[in-house]
C-alpha cells in the first residue's frame, strides 16, 4: 500500500485464522507418502510473473514466488499474523528507534554461498537508491532510515521516525551480494538474474520460460529448522490465460492446482469429483468511486442514494455466488479492528428517491430518468476494467440504478485507459478494487481519503474527497496504541464513510482456487494462495 | 530478377520507415503509461517517475523517435519494460514456437485445401463438391476462437471424461516431464500437443484455399488449352494434375504470400486459448501492456513480412509462370 | 492484425494482387437457353380477384397454383400470427419506442405488399417473354436463380433482416433487463427459456433477436464505408494514373502492411469502443483489399472504346469516373462486400474475444459468446447459441457471395 504518512499504531491483528475459513484440500487418500518425495506439483495460473527480486518487485504473485518459495525473508507472519522468525533467528528492539536482528548461520544461496549480514545491508542500500524505483525502499521502508553491520549475522536498522508494529517493515528476504554487487542499480530492473534468481528458499530456480512455465526444484539444503527442503520435486506453474481452458486442464489432470478460479465456475467445480473448491477471505475490496469533485457526485445525498439504490446481496449472491462479503469500508471483515455491526445504507429504493428529490433531483418528464431543476438529466457514466466480474457487476449496477432514476453509461475499457482517466479524476463514477498489500489499516484509509493527498496530482485519494472530520479520525485510528481506542476510532470512522460515501464500498471478494484431489497439504488464507507451497505433495 | 528484387526490395525502405513512424507515434500517443501496467497502481507518483525516466520516457517524443530510430539501425531492439530483458530475446523464445505451430499448419493447409479444391472443380455439381462446399463453407463461416473452444472441449475435454482411446492435451507446447521422456516419446508429446491448434487453424484457413483453387480450376478448365489437351487424348488424370493444376496454382501463390506473415504472428486467438507462448501473444501482450520497444520490434517484423510475402509471391510467379519476365 | 481470420482472402480475394475474374465487356449479349421458363397465363377471373383480396394467396389456390398460393398464404398467416401473439406490444403505443415503431411499419408494409402482389399477379396475367437485349444483370439473376444454396442463403439473411426488425414482437423477453438475476441466471434451455439465460438471468433468445440488428448493422455498415472508400481510391488510382495512382497505392500498401491488431488497441484505447467507433475501424481498416481489385479493372476499362470515346465526347474526368468506369467495375465489388459482412461479423466478434467489443448491456452475438465462454463447461448454451448464429449468417452470407460470383462472371457460368 502507498507508504505516505502516518504508518505508526497498526492494530495487531490476532486469530486471523480462527476467523478465517481455511479449507484444507480434501485429503482424500494415502496422505502418507510424503517419505521420498512429493513428485511434480503443477500449478495453473493465468498470467505471467514479472522479474523475481524483492527490490524491484511489485506484483502479486511474484512476491510469493519470493518469499515462499526461492528466497528466505527475514520474518514470516504467523497464524495470529504476528511477525515469526525466519532468516532472522531473533531480534531486540531499541525503544521505538531501531532494531537489531540476529541472522541464522544455517542459511545458504543456492549455489552454496552463505547467507550473511551484508547482504541484508546490501539489499537495503539497494532498495533504499532511488535509482532503482523500489517499490520496496520507498513505500515499505520509509520509515526506517540506516542499517549497520555488527558481524557476519548481525545487522542492526535505525528508524526515520518512531512507529508501532516496527518489525513488519522487514517481511522482505535479502538478495546475494556476491551476484549482484556489480550491477548498477539503474540496471538492477533489467539485470538477468532476475530471470535466473539465485535464492535461498525451500526450492532452487529450475527454468523460466516466458508464457509457458516457471518451474522451482527442491533444495536439500534448506535449514530443517525452517521447514527443511520442499516437499515436491519439482513445482511447475503453468502460464493458461484463459480461465476456461485453464479449469478444462484442471479437470484432464494437466494442472493439479487452478489459481485464481472465477466465481462463476464454483458451480462447475463443486460438481466435479476430482477437484476441490478452496474459498478463503481475500485482500481485495471492490467499491464504486465517485467523483467527489463534480456534480452530480459533489452532493452526498446523492452519493447516499445510489447507496441506497444498490442490492449488494443480489450482486453477491447472483454474481459472485455467494464468495464475497458486505464491505463497509478498508477494514476486512476478518481484522479485530472490523466493525461488524455498522452496516452499510439499506437497499430501500423508496429512501433514495426520496434523498434525491431532496437534492433536487425528479422526473420531470415521466421518461423514468431524473431531471435537475435546469433540466439535466440524472445521466453519468461508470467506468470499469474488461475484467468479466467486474463488467458483469457494472452491468448489474447500471440495471439497479437505472430503477432509481438514474440512467448510467456503462464505459468498459482497457484497464490502463481507465487507470488514467481514474487518477486524473476525468470521470464521474468508476467501479474498482483496492487490493491490501499487507495487514494494515491506517495506510489504505489514508491513502484513499485523506485530505491531505487529494491535492497531490495523480494520488490515490482519486475520488477527491476531502473531509476535516474523516481526517481527524483516520489520524486518531493510526495514532492510536490501545486496542479499544484503535476500535473506537476504526468504528466512527466506518459509520461516517457509510454516511457520507465518499466512495461506495461493495463486497470483500473471497479468493477462490481449486486442487485436484491427488494433492496433499495445499492451505490458503489471506497470507496468500501459495504461502505453503513448499508442502504441496501429490499421489498418484 | 535480380535487378526486380533489388528493385523491390529498395523501394519496400520508404514503406517500411513510414509505417516504423506511424506505429511508433501512435503508440506513444495513445493512452496509458508503461509504468501504470506494470507496476502496483498504488505506487508513489515520485517512484513513477524514476521509473519512467529508468526507461527514458522522461525525454520529449522526437528525442525519443530519433533515439530508438538510431538504435534500431544498429540491431539493438532495446529492453522489454515489461519483461526487463532484451526484446531481442524474447523474439528468440516466441518466434520458434509459432513456427512450430504455423509451418506445419500452413503446409496441411496449402495440400488439404488444393486438394479438396481440385477435387471439388473435377467433380463440379457432384454429390462430394456441394457437399465438401458446405462443410468447408461451414468451417470458414465460424469465428476462430468459437471454433477452438468447441474441438478443445470435445477432442479434450469430452474425450477424457468419456474415456476415448485417445484424449489430447488441451493447452501448452510440452508435458511439464518433457525433458525425461525418451527420444520416441518427445516426438509423441510434441505431435498430441500440436495437434488441436493445428487443426483449428487448418480447418479455419483450408476452407479459403479450396474454395480459390475450384475457382481458379473451374476457369482453367475450359480454357482452350486444356480442350486440345482432352482432344489429343492425354488421359484426364494428366490432364488436371499437369495441365489445369500448373496454370490454376499461379493466383494461389498469391495467396500463400498472403499467409507468409501469418507464420511469424502467429494467430493471438488460438495461442491465447491453447496457451501456446508464441508471437501473437507477444504482441497482443506487449500492446496491452504498452510496452512500447516490444510493440515497436514486433509490428516492424510484421510489416516486413508482409512485404517480402509480396515479393515472394511475386517471384514464384515467374518461376512457376514462364511467361512472367521481370526485368 | 496478426491472426489468421482476417487475412484469409475470399475466392475473389480483397487483398490479392491477382484481378478478380471480371466480366470484361460491359454488356453480355445471350441467345441460348434463355427460353421463358414459365407458361403464359391469361387475366384471373373474378372470383379468384375476389378470393386473393380477402385472403392473399386463396385465389392462386382456387386457380391450382397451390404453390404460389402458399408462398402468399404462408407469410400472411405468419405476420399475422406474430401481430396476434404480440398484440399487447403492438398495440401499445403509449411508450412505444423507435425500434417498435419500425417494427409495426414494417409489419404493415409487409402485409400490404403480399395483398397487393397477390391481386397484382391475378389481375396483370402472365406476360413473360425474353427480349433479345437481356442485360448483364438479368443473366446473371437468371444463373443466381438457379443455384439453390445461393437462394437458401439469401432465404436466411432474408428473415434474419426480418427478424432484426420485427425484433421487439418477436422476443419473449426484454433483451436487457435483469430479473431476479439470483433466481433466474444460467438457466438451462427450457420452454420458459427456449434457449436458457446468461449471468444476468436475461434471454438469450431475446438477446439473439435483437443482437442481430446490431450484428447485421455493424457488418452492413462497415462494409458499406470500406467498398466506398476502396472502390472510389481504386478507381481514381486506376483511372488518372501516374504520380496520384503511385501516391494512393503506396499508402494503400502502408495501409496493408500496418499490423491491424496494433492499430485496432490504439483506437480502441483512444476512443473506448462504442459502436460508432467499432463500425468506423472495422470499415476503414478493411478497404485496401477492394481498391486493388477495382484499380485492376480500371486500368484494363481505362483503355477500351467507350471510355476513349467518352474522352472524345469531352467529358470530365469526374464523370468518367462516376458514370462509366464504376458501374462497370460493381460486379467485383458487390461480390467483395457480400463476402465482407461475413467476414466483419466474425471480426467483431473476435474484437469482443479481445475485450473490445461495443459496450454493455447492448447485446452483440460477439459480445455474447465472448461473455459465455469462461463457462462453457457449466452453461454451454449461454457461447453455443450465439456462436451458431454467427456461424449461420456468415455462411449464408457467402453462399450469397459464391452464387453471386457464379452469376456474375460468364466464365463461371455452365
Amino acid at each position: 500500500m502507498s507508504g505516505v504518512g502516518s504508518r505508526s499504531a497498526r492494530w495487531a491483528v490476532s486469530r486471523v485464522l480462527a476467523i478465517a475459513t481455511l479449507l484444507l484440500a480434501g485429503c482424500g487418500g494415502d496422505a502418507g507418502t510424503g517419505g521420498e518425495g512429493g513428485g511434480t506439483v503443477i500449478v495453473g495460473m493465468r498470467s505471467d510473473f514479472s522479474g523475481i527480486n524483492p527490490v524491484t518487485n511489485s506484483s502479486y504473485y511474484t512476491t510469493q514466488i519470493i518469499n515462499y518459495g526461492l528466497f528466505t525473508p527475514l520474518i514470516q507472519y504467523d497464524a495470529d499474523l504476528e511477525p515469526e522468525p525466519w532468516l532472522a533467528e531473533s531480534w531486540e528492539l531499541h525503544g521505538d528507534t531501531g532494531v537489531t536482528f540476529r541472522l541464522r548461520s544455517d542459511v545458504t544461496w543456492h549455489d552454496g554461498q552463505p547467507v550473511t549480514a551484508h547482504d541484508v545491508l546490501f539489499t537495503f542500500e539497494l532498495a533504499k537508491d532511488p535509482e532503482t524505483a523500489s517499490l520496496l525502499g520507498t513505500a515499505f521502508l520509509a520509515d526506517v532510515a540506516s542499517a549497520s553491520v555488527a558481524d557476519d549475522h548481525t545487522i542492526s536498522f535505525r528508524f526515520a521516525r518512531p512507529h508501532a508494529q516496527a518489525l513488519e517493515d522487514f517481511w522482505w528476504p535479502p538478495l546475494p551480494r556476491h551476484l549482484l554487487q556489480d550491477v548498477p542499480a539503474l540496471e538492477l530492473t533489467n539485470a538477468p538474474f532476475n530471470r535466473q534468481p539465485v535464492g535461498s528458499g525451500p526450492f532452487r530456480f529450475g527454468e523460466w520460460r516466458a508464457n509457458e512455465r516457471l518451474v522451482l526444484v527442491r533444495n536439500p539444503d534448506f535449514p530443517a529448522a525452517l521447514g527443511g527442503p520442499a516437499a515436491p520435486e519439482r513445482l511447475v506453474f503453468r502460464i493458461v490465460p484463459e480461465a476456461g481452458t485453464l479449469l478444462t486442464e484442471l479437470f484432464t489432470g494437466g494442472v493439479h492446482v487452478d489459481i485464481p478460479v472465477l466465481p462463476e465456475q464454483v458451480a462447475q467445480i463443486e460438481s466435479n469429483s476430482s477437484a476441490t473448491l478452496l474459498s478463503f477471505p481475500g485482500t481485495t475490496v471492490y467499491f464504486i468511486g465517485w467523483n467527489n469533485e463534480k456534480p452530480p457526485f459533489n452532493d452526498a445525498r446523492v452519493r447516499l442514494a445510489m447507496a441506497h439504490a444498490i442490492d449488494r446481496e443480489e450482486i453477491i449472491q447472483a454474481l459472485l455466488h455467494g464468495q464475497g462479503e458486505i464491505a463497509t469500508s478498508t477494514i476486512p471483515p476478518w481484522s479485530p479492528v472490523h466493525p461488524g455491526d455498522v452496516r452499510p445504507p439499506a437497499f430501500d429504493r423508496a429512501r433514495a428517491g426520496q434523498l434525491l428529490d431532496e437534492a433536487g433531483w425528479t422526473d420531470r418528464n415521466g421518461d423514468g430518468i431524473r431531471e435537475n431543476a435546469a433540466g439535466r438529466p440524472l445521466t453519468f457514466t461508470m467506468m470499469s476494467s474488461d475484467d468479466p466480474l467486474r463488467r458483469a457487476v457494472v452491468e448489474v449496477l447500471q440495471n439497479q440504478l437505472r430503477q432509481a432514476g438514474a440512467n448510467v453509461d456503462v464505459r468498459v475499457m482497457e484497464f490502463q485507459t481507465m487507470l488514467a482517466a481514474h487518477k486524473e479524476r476525468n470521470y464521474d463514477a468508476v467501479f474498482t478494487n483496492w487490493v491490501l498489500d499487507n495487514f494494515q489499516v491506517a495506510g489504505s484509509a489514508f491513502s484513499l481519503f485523506h485530505s491531505s493527498q487529494a491535492d497531490v496530482p495523480l494520488s490515490t485519494n482519486r475520488s477527491g474527497t476531502r473531509s476535516p472530520a474523516l481526517d481527524r479520525l483516520i489520524e486518531r485510528g493510526a495514532r492510536a496504541t490501545d486496542p479499544d481506542a484503535q476500535r473506537a476510532a476504526w468504528r466512527e470512522f466506518t459509520e461516517l464513510v457509510q454516511r457520507e460515501q465518499p466512495v461506495t464500498f461493495m463486497f470483500w471478494l473471497a479468493e477462490l482456487a481449486a486442487v485436484r484431489d491427488e494433492v496433499q497439504g495445499v492451505e490458503m488464507d489471506p497470507r496468500g494462495e501459495l504461502r505453503t507451497m513448499a508442502r504441496w505433495t501429490v499421489s498418484r | 530478377m535480380g535487378y526486380f528484387i533489388l528493385r523491390r526490395l529498395l523501394g519496400a525502405i520508404p514503406l517500411l520507415l513510414g509505417i516504423a513512424t506511424l506505429i511508433f507515434f501512435v503508440l506513444n500517443l495513445a493512452p496509458g503509461d508503461p509504468t501504470a501496467f506494470m507496476f502496483n497502481p498504488n505506487m508513489p507518483a515520485e517512484v513513477l517517475e524514476q521509473v519512467r525516466r529508468n526507461f527514458g520516457l522522461d525525454q520529449p517524443i522526437h528525442i525519443r523517435y530519433v533515439k530508438w530510430l538510431l538504435s534500431f539501425f544498429q540491431g539493438d531492439f532495446g529492453y522489454s519494460f515489461a519483461q526487463s530483458r532484451p526484446v531481442a530475446d524474447i523474439l528468440k523464445e516466441a518466434l520458434p514456437n509459432t513456427l512450430m505451430l504455423t509451418l506445419g499448419a500452413l503446409v496441411l493447409v496449402f495440400v488439404i485445401g488444393m486438394a479438396i479444391g481440385v477435387l471439388q472443380a473435377v467433380r463440379q455439381y457432384s454429390l462430394f463438391d456441394s457437399s465438401s462446399s458446405i462443410i468447408s463453407l461451414f468451417f470458414y463461416s465460424m469465428p476462430p476462437f468459437w471454433l477452438a473452444l468447441m474441438l478443445m472441449l470435445v477432442f479434450s475435454l469430452k474425450a477424457h471424461q468419456w474415456g476415448w482411446p485417445i484424449a489430447f492435451p488441451p493447452t501448452g507446447i510440452t508435458s511439464v516431464d518433457y525433458e525425461f521422456l525418451s527420444a520416441g516419446a518427445k516426438v509423441k508429446d510434441r505431435l498430441m500437443h500440436l495437434f488441436l491448434p493445428t487443426l483449428t487453424l487448418t480447418l479455419a484457413l483450408a476452407a479459403g484455399v479450396a474454395r480459390y483453387t475450384r475457382g481458379q480450376m473451374l476457369e482453367v478448365v475450359r480454357q482452350d488449352f486444356i480442350r486440345t489437351a482432352r482432344a489429343k487424348g492425354l488421359p484426364e488424370r494428366t490432364v488436371i494434375l499437369k495441365h489445369a493444376l500448373r496454370n490454376s496454382l499461379i493466383p494461389v501463390i498469391t495467396l500463400l504470400g498472403l499467409y507468409l506473415p501469418l507464420l511469424f504472428s502467429g494467430t493471438v486467438f488460438i495461442e491465447t486459448i491453447f496457451a501456446w507462448p508464441g508471437m501473437g501473444r507477444v504482441i497482443f501482450d506487449a500492446i496491452f501492456q504498452r510496452d512500447y520497444p516490444l510493440v515497436m520490434a514486433t509490428s516492424f517484423l510484421f510489416a516486413v513480412m508482409t512485404v517480402l510475402g509480396s515479393l515472394i509471391a511475386d517471384v514464384l510467379y515467374a518461376l512457376v509462370d514462364p511467361r512472367i519476365r521481370y526485368e | 492484425m496478426s491472426d489468421a481470420r482476417d487475412r484469409r482472402p475470399d475466392v475473389p480475394d480483397p487483398e490479392s494482387a491477382a484481378p478478380l475474374p471480371v466480366p470484361t465487356e460491359p454488356i453480355v449479349r445471350s441467345d441460348a437457353g434463355v427460353a421463358a421458363s414459365e407458361p403464359l397465363r391469361p387475366r384471373a377471373p373474378r372470383y379468384a380477384l375476389v378470393l386473393s383480396a380477402l385472403l392473399p394467396g386463396s385465389g392462386h389456390m382456387a386457380m391450382g397454383e397451390p404453390f404460389r398460393g402458399l408462398l402468399l398464404l404462408l407469410p400472411w398467416g405468419a405476420l399475422l400470427g406474430i401481430m396476434y401473439w404480440a398484440r399487447a406490444r403492438v398495440f401499445d403505443w403509449q411508450g412505444a419506442s423507435l425500434d417498435e415503431y419500425v417494427a409495426f411499419v414494417t409489419v404493415v408494409a409487409l402485409l400490404l405488399f403480399l395483398w397487393a402482389s397477390g391481386l397484382w399477379d391475378l389481375s396483370v396475367g402472365r406476360r413473360r417473354t425474353v427480349d433479345a437485349g437481356d442485360s448483364q444483370w438479368a443473366i446473371a439473376a437468371r444463373h443466381f436463380r438457379r443455384n439453390r444454396p445461393a437462394l437458401v442463403g439469401l432465404g436466411i439473411i432474408f428473415v434474419l433482416y426480418l427478424v432484426a426488425l420485427l425484433a421487439p414482437y418477436l422476443a419473449p423477453y426484454d433483451p436487457i433487463a435483469q430479473q431476479d438475476i439470483a433466481r433466474t441466471s444460467f438457466r438451462p434451455p427450457s420452454s420458459e427459456f427456449l434457449l436458457g439465460t446468461d449471468k444476468f438471468g436475461r434471454d438469450i433468445l431475446s438477446r439473439i433477436l435483437y443482437g442481430a440488428r446490431i450484428s447485421l448493422s455493424i457488418g452492413f455498415i462497415a462494409t458499406a464505408i470500406s467498398i466506398t472508400i476502396g472502390t472510389l481510391i481504386g478507381a481514381i488510382a486506376g483511372y488518372a494514373g501516374g504520380k496520384v495512382d503511385s501516391a494512393l497505392m503506396r499508402f494503400t500498401d502502408m495501409v496493408l502492411a500496418f499490423p491491424r491488431l496494433v492499430l485496432l488497441i490504439m483506437i480502441v484505447a483512444l476512443f473506448s469502443p462504442s459502436m460508432t467507433v467499432i463500425i468506423l475501424v472495422l470499415g476503414l481498416t478493411q478497404w485496401p483489399g477492394t481498391t486493388r481489385i477495382v484499380r485492376g479493372d480500371v486500368l484494363s476499362l481505362r483503355e477500351r472504346e467507350f471510355i476513349q470515346a467518352a474522352h472524345a465526347l469531352g467529358m470530365t474526368g469526374s464523370r468518367i469516373v462516376m458514370r462509366h468506369l464504376i458501374p462497370n467495375v460493381l460486379a467485383p465489388v458487390i461480390v467483395t462486400a457480400t463476402l465482407g459482412i461475413g467476414n466483419t461479423i466474425v471480426l467483431e466478434a473476435g474484437l469482443s474475444f479481445l475485450g473490445m467489443g461495443v459496450q454493455p448491456p447492448t447485446p452483440t452475438w460477439g459480445s455474447m459468446v465472448a461473455d459465455g465462454r469462461d463457462n462453457l463447461l457449466g452453461a454451454w448454451w449461454v457461447a453455443t447459441f450465439p456462436g451458431l448464429t454467427i456461424v449461420l449468417v456468415v455462411l449464408a452470407f457467402n453462399l450469397v457471395g459464391d452464387g453471386l460470383r457464379d452469376a456474375l462472371d460468364p466464365r463461371l457460368r455452365t
